[in-house]
């Protein structure tokens, strides 16, 4: 089955030397003080300071064309980048859904205007992009959503909820998918549009929903006759559907589906080989080796990307396998170094085992549950 | 990767799809060498694969090989191709060429009189056998062999030597050769359990639209949606893990890949053989069903060559000498440790 072969990849030199002038960058700012390391740092280390920072090397939105701020370089670039600030744990929440998914779209079904106005603050790590997806009653079967967009003279007037909505109490906009036609069984992917709201706009209330630890980076936002404008409308009416699964597989096969537990496994390594554990560095090489198949899946997938093929089926399957193994990390690592698992602790190791423990539930639930990936691949499977 | 890659996987596919079926590894089973099967892989040139031409062989390279041994597992075939290949290999940098023939290598254990675990003595013509003396060549025809097999039922023989062969010297030391061999070995099962979970996936995925439970195709239901999953995982990493490590198989990285990848896929054999088993229910735990001729293959490679714990250990063993971290190995770049630990 073709789709499940994907080839192998490997770096250039000068991808390398890429990867370790990122990673100097990142290590001088660490013992700077400018951030701390943490687990699931891509939806928990919120640091405008940060983002701008990253933004002045130039590497948000690093393939975005040139004529906007962007660098025009290659994913596999970018994949680098989004690796190294992982495995350090580094604050990247801010500008996180900018430049892996808002970017991207606008550049791919925006118009001119909108690239000149949002492309180069996203690229300075100065304007952050929040996705409005789930609703109350439409999770999984996300199809059914009902915040609806009417047209009125001159753009649109949205009622309706988004929850789970990651950051949107920091975020400046929210790109929001809405019904602008009425639903329709027969076309149930159909009627649906992606308009960028200003979250500062009049009728946008957002309220906490705080994490299982009462940490706050989910929000419920809610929608209250709030006015867009026409020219604040991504892409093509009734295409929002279409547009929004275009960079899925991006999204789906990334390093921050294997790596979120990551700062752990190498703390604890680091702690193991101090100590000369043998058998515990023996389990660590089986999740090593996990981690190291995972990641030549997912550049395998990065690189067929850079071609333009389509790796919807590998990169559904990179999410499934690539979270469970996130939840796995914590669950060996305990029994091998035990401590107390501390979220308050000055101990990184208790910290970190801490952190991974509690944000696990999420790995497997957000940007698609493991039971509609599996549902995806199963269906992709047997109709080859 | 040399050039024909692609040219004799298609046509080697083709082959053993022709050649390697249910009812031929069944005969196989029952005690007959399957020599019409033999002769097309000797014929196509296969089990000189990798050895250049000035030495009597056909060229190509490693990752060749190990794209051919993915299809051999893919069709189950009942033949020692690797391990064939290894011995040509091994003649053909000793004494500089080698001619085609049915061998195999074995390390002596000690005694020196018998030979455990040849993989298809019965039926090939001549085992190299090394020890710290060098090597020496066994005609088989003048042994006793005991029939022994593998969970799959392919020869692992002992052999019983009862008489003196000359001795060459090697130009490697037994540790060396041994662990080449013990590489080689790895990463060919690898391969072949590669191939092999392709079947038992493409087997599993036939099943599950054919077979019809509470007037529905067993694909339609949620949990057998999940086992589907579970296999074209573990059958997509297994592959992409093969492509890695073959790509790798002559530098330097080489030993660590492969641990990782012998850990990796031996692990996951029991995922995919577990879930296709479940989804084929009583009908493939028969003998007539075919998923056994891939399941119990898999089951019996991720034995061989090292298991999970054999690699680990020898895992740990560099994690405690090496100075680098894991992320610094794993992106094979050095500089500024990334762990957590490292800072002020």
């Amino acid at each position: 089955m073709r789709q499940l072969q994907l080839p192998a990849f490997s770096f250039t030199d000068k991808q390398r030397k890429f990867r370790q002038e990122v990673r100097s960058f990142l290590q001088t700012e660490k013992e700077l003080g400018t951030f701390k390391t943490h687990a699931d740092s891509w939806l928990s280390g919120y640091s405008s300071e940060f983002s701008r920072k990253i933004g002045e090397q130039g590497w948000i939105g690093i393939t975005f064309p040139k004529k906007y701020g962007g660098q025009a370089r290659s994913s596999i670039d970018r994949y680098i980048v989004t690796e190294e600030l992982l495995a350090i744990g580094a604050p990247v929440a801010a500008h996180w859904f900018a430049d892996r998914q808002s970017g991207p779209l606008l550049l791919k079904f925006g118009t001119e205007e909108q690239k000149d106005y949002f492309i180069p603050k996203i690229i300075k790590g100065e304007c952050y992009f929040s996705i409005g997806l789930s609703e109350p009653n439409s999770g999984s079967d996300l199809a059914s959503l009902k915040t609806t967009a009417t047209k009125v003279d001159g753009g649109w007037i949205v009622n309706g909820m988004k929850t789970w909505t990651s950051g949107a109490h920091h975020s400046h906009y929210m790109i929001t998918l809405c019904r602008t036609s009425p639903q329709d069984s027969n076309f149930r992917h159909g009627g649906m549009s992606q308009l960028i709201i200003s979250l500062k706009s009049k009728g946008v209330s957002i309220r906490p929903i705080q994490y299982l630890t009462g940490e706050h980076h989910f929000n419920e936002v809610f929608l209250e006759n709030v006015f867009v404008p026409d020219n604040r409308v991504v892409g093509e009416i009734g295409n929002g559907w279409a547009q929004g699964m275009t960079e899925l597989a991006f999204e789906r096969s990334g390093p921050e589906r294997i790596l979120s537990t990551f700062p752990l496994l190498e703390e604890a390594t680091k702690i193991m080989v101090e100590q000369g554990d043998h058998r515990g560095l023996m389990e660590v090489s089986k999740l090593v080796s996990r981690m190291w198949s995972l990641r030549n899946m997912s550049i395998g997938i990065a690189s067929l990307l850079e071609n333009n093929k389509d790796v919807g089926l590998a990169a559904a399957l990179v999410k499934d396998l690539g979270n469970s193994f996130e939840q796995r990390v914590a669950e060996v690592i305990r029994l091998l170094l035990s401590t107390l698992p501390d979220k308050h602790s000055t101990d990184e190791y208790s910290r970190l085992l801490a952190e991974c423990i509690l944000h696990g539930p999420g790995f497997t639930l957000r940007g698609g549950t493991t039971e509609i990936l599996r549902g995806i691949v199963a269906k992709g499977v047997v109709s080859v | 990767m040399s050039e024909m890659k692609s040219f004799i996987e298609e046509t080697t596919e083709k082959m053993l799809k022709d050649l390697s079926t249910k009812e031929l590894r069944e005969r196989f089973e029952k005690g007959e060498w399957i020599k019409s099967l033999w002769d097309a892989i000797q014929e196509s040139g296969l089990t000189l694969l990798g050895i250049n031409e000035d030495q009597g062989g056909v060229g190509g390279d490693f990752e060749d090989i190990f794209a051919i041994l993915r299809i051999t597992g893919k069709y189950a075939a009942p033949v020692p191709l690797a391990e064939v290949l290894y011995a040509n290999h091994f003649l053909a940098n000793q004494e500089g060429e080698v001619k085609d023939k049915l061998r195999v290598v074995q390390f002596e254990d000690g005694s020196g009189k018998e030979l455990k675990s040849v993989p298809y003595a019965r039926y090939v013509e001549e085992v190299i056998v090394i020890s710290d003396a060098g090597y020496k060549v066994v005609n088989l025809s003048r042994t006793e062999i005991v029939h022994k097999e593998n969970l799959a039922a392919e020869p692992r023989d002992t052999v019983r030597m009862s008489f003196q062969t000359e001795i060459k010297s090697m130009d490697s030391s037994y540790e060396e050769v041994l662990e080449d061999y013990t590489n080689y070995l790895a990463l060919s099962r690898v391969a072949m359990m590669t191939g092999a979970m392709e079947s038992v996936l493409a087997l599993s995925i036939f099943y599950s639209k054919e077979r019809q439970q509470f007037g529905r195709a067993l694909h339609k239901f949620q949990a057998i949606q999940h086992h589907l999953t579970a296999m074209a995982g573990e059958t997509a990493a297994a592959y992409a893990t093969l492509a890695a490590t073959s790509a790798a198989y002559k530098t330097e990285a080489a030993k660590e890949q492969i641990a990782m990848a012998k850990i990796e896929v031996s692990t996951n054999v029991n995922v995919v053989a577990k879930a296709a088993h479940q989804l084929h229910a009583g009908i493939g735990m028969t003998y007539e069903h075919e998923l056994h001729h891939f399941t119990r293959r898999l089951w019996a490679w991720r034995e061989e060559g090292g298991n999970e714990t054999y690699w680990s250990d020898q895992l740990a063993k560099i994690y405690v000498t090496r100075k680098e971290s894991i992320w610094e190995w794993i992106t094979n770049v050095k500089g500024a440790q990334a762990h957590a630990g490292s800072t002020i």
